[in-house]
């Protein structure tokens, strides 16, 4: 198996063509001996046995970015099994000259190289001509292909040049100069820039200006107007997220509940088809039901990004973001924690500034995810009053829209804490492309989206179900033994009882339902009890179990079909002096809880994985704990 | 000495140097070299970032940034 790497400047078109080249034929996945992970793929026919890795966008051979420093680590290692056997360097034509300072650089290494000239349809309408020829005078060892990527042009003649460079024979002393000790990094970039100078105004004419490529940024990039076009721009994105996300959810949970039904009719009763029907399959559909959200988060997403609107809004936040230590590119990873923190910390890459990078990271899991949807929705019927203020503002809808905002606010509180508190201070940067605007490659939109999804499916996943067992186990077992073996009689009652409520003896007595009791002197001061504190512990697993385990304790037989039943049996709740549980004070107390607390197992999982050690997820998990402890304790005594 | 904060919307330039410092490398890599035309097309509000024309591409520099690019006198 041989390596063909693609690289490139930003914007040139290199993941459309990557895309081009390998259909969904592709993975993300770590690379032997980087630790970045990077696209990898195939290309369909004689080639398929060869693999195509497409590396960050990069402008230089030196790096920026902890993403942009892994072109300058593979290549400088020709001894490495990640080392490129044929090098692909996608220019964009219509802007050659800033283009091909990374091709001349990777070009001197002698490695069999391919440079695509990307002939957007752009650069052809600003009246372009390139003379091919005298290119290929100036770079005699390098074979030149046009193309049009985005409309799959020259795909053919690109495979063609790579089965011709892919059997040249690889030179075994690859020298690297650029890691020379006494190279001179700035002295290099400005004789290549002048040589490139010279070289371009040889072989390309340009008729006209490209003016009008931009003429949208008068209104999407206003001092005043840009700001209230992102508003609306999210407002729009989020309202369609919700209410187009709201069918297939319904159909996933019908679809699993239809399975687990099956299941468990069909299968021998039994330890074995439990744990199925009640642990593993329950925790698959607690991931597959955050999909469609997910998907439809990364299409809007992606078309942002395709047209090139993303850039301007980083641009007009860097601004707004930076006193409170984040960076204009941390507006992308916030967002995308409002669908699922996990795609956002992932997101955090793009930021080169360690610092910005471990704030964003910090606050992103504090944006209220779609998994405290079902979380908040029940507390709020429960405890808020269904009226309207005005006559026409909802009351429940307000105190929705209060949770996000305090997630939200506290997110930038504690960044802006943090920016105080951690003393390293390196230089931090800007400097990003505005790309022309254009109209979306679905290809790539559609990519990115199947893409980000799977890495969500993968990444929760592997816990939320790893979980599930392990509450399953939890819960399914007690000192006594396996719970569901024992009579009513076992638990002292003696008159006849339902099924549910035996349900419920059972789970008291389980190992889970012991840890709740355990913990309840600790919780009872936010206005909880023991049944809500196996909630709390069960819902690590990811937050909307919570809903899931109070319909269990309650005796309620599917939370999804009963919610109006599982409402009941909370208002009926008390504690053992009589009063009830559920009050104003306990559900705002709950929710203000949710609002802060991590709870959610995957994410600490993520984090670890992102920044290389356990001290950031452990401080996070400590430090949110204790706010949302404190604030849940503070709501709670207000309101009561 | 001019450097790029000077230039108003619409106003354009010529780069007479860069000035040593953090970015100056990768601002040679993303074509700021001494002779090229810059124009300033965008001004975030707050003293925020600039978008500066080079070429066929538009940049947006943080006003530090765009500090380390000298230029000549600016025109309109």
């Amino acid at each position: 198996m041989k390596k063909i790497a693609l690289f490139g400047n930003p914007n040139t078109g290199k993941s459309t063509l990557f895309n081009l080249l390998t259909g969904l034929n592709q993975k993300v996945g770590n690379f032997s001996g980087v630790t970045v992970e990077v696209k990898t793929g195939q290309i369909k026919g004689a080639l398929s046995k060869h693999q195509v890795i497409d590396f960050p966008g990069t402008y230089s051979i030196f790096p920026r970015s902890s993403e942009e420093k892994m072109v300058f680590d593979v290549l400088s290692n020709p001894n490495s099994e990640s080392f490129p056997d044929v090098c692909v360097i996608v220019v964009d034509a219509s802007n050659l000259e800033r283009n091909l300072l990374l091709f001349d650089q990777i070009y001197e290494l002698k490695i069999p190289t391919i440079l695509v000239l990307n002939m957007s349809d752009v650069s052809t309408r600003a009246g372009l001509t390139t003379d091919v020829a005298k290119l290929q005078e100036k770079y005699l060892d390098a074979q030149i292909v046009e193309m049009n990527a985005r409309v799959g042009l020259g795909k053919n003649r690109l495979i063609g040049a790579i089965e011709t460079e892919i059997n040249k024979i690889k030179k075994v002393d690859i020298n690297f100069p650029f890691a020379e000790k006494d190279f001179d990094e700035q002295k290099d970039t400005i004789e290549r820039r002048e040589k490139i100078q010279t070289l371009v105004s040889e072989v390309q004419i340009l008729e006209k200006d490209n003016k009008q490529r931009f003429f949208l940024d008068k209104w999407l990039a206003h001092p005043i107007l840009g700001y209230v076009v992102f508003v609306l721009v999210l407002g729009i994105i989020f309202q369609s997220i919700f209410s187009l996300a709201a069918y297939p959810m319904d159909w996933i949970e019908i679809a699993i509940s239809y399975v687990s039904s099956s299941l468990e009719n069909a299968l021998p009763a039994g330890i074995a088809t439990d744990l199925l029907v009640e642990g593993i399959i329950p925790g698959i559909g607690g991931v597959l039901v955050f999909i469609p959200q997910i998907a439809l988060l990364f299409f809007f997403l992606g078309i942002l990004e395709e047209t090139g609107y993303l850039s301007r809004v980083i641009f007009l936040m860097d601004r707004l973001m930076r006193p409170l230590g984040l960076n204009g590119r941390s507006v992308v990873p916030l967002i995308s924690s409002l669908a699922c923190a996990i795609p956002g910390i992932l997101a955090a890459r793009t930021i080169s500034n360690w610092k910005e990078r471990m704030i964003t990271i910090f606050v992103a899991p504090l944006m209220s995810c779609s998994a405290r949807i079902p979380v908040y929705t029940i507390l709020i019927a429960l405890v808020i009053p269904n009226t309207k203020i005005f006559g026409f503002i909802n009351v429940q809808g307000l105190v929705l829209l209060a949770l996000y905002l305090l997630g939200l606010f506290s997110a930038l509180v504690i960044a802006f804490v943090m920016k105080l508190m951690i003393k390293r201070n390196e230089k931090s940067f800007l400097m990003l492309e505005l790309p022309p605007y254009r109209g979306p490659r679905w290809l790539n939109v559609l990519t990115m989206m199947w893409e980000k999804t799977k890495r969500f499916v993968f990444d929760a996943g592997k816990i939320i179900v790893a979980l599930s067992i392990l509450l399953w186990l939890g819960a399914s077992y007690g000192p006594k033994g396996h719970v569901s073996d024992l009579a009513a009689t076992e638990f002292g009652v003696s008159d006849p009882i339902t099924a549910n409520e035996l349900g419920a003896l059972r789970l008291e007595n389980s190992y889970v339902g012991i840890m709740g009791q355990k913990i309840e002197p600790a919780i009872r001061p936010l206005g909880y009890d023991w049944k809500i504190g196996i909630a709390l512990i069960t819902s690590f697993a990811a937050r909307e179990v919570f809903v899931g385990t109070l319909a269990t304790i309650y005796s309620v037989n599917d939370a999804e079909q009963n919610e109006v039943k599982l409402l009941d049996r909370m208002r009926m709740q008390t504690f053992r002096d009589g009063t009830p549980v559920f009050t104003m004070a306990s559900g705002i107390s709950l929710m203000v809880f949710y609002v802060y607390a991590l709870q959610c197992m995957a994410t600490v999982a993520v984090v670890k994985r992102e920044t290389g050690s356990w001290k950031w997820p452990i401080l996070q998990l400590v430090v949110m704990g204790i706010i949302a402890y404190l604030g849940a304790l503070i709501a709670y005594n207000i309101v009561a | 000495m001019n450097t790029l904060t000077n230039l108003q919307i619409g106003e354009t330039a010529i780069i007479a140097g860069l000035q040593s410092g953090d970015c100056q490398n990768a601002l040679l890599a993303l074509g700021f070299l001494k002779g090229k035309t810059v124009e300033v097309t965008l001004r975030a509000p707050f003293h925020g970032p600039i978008a500066v024309r080079i070429g066929q591409t538009l940049i947006s520099l943080r006003l530090e940034e765009a500090l380390q690019v000298l230029i000549d006198t600016p025109s309109r």
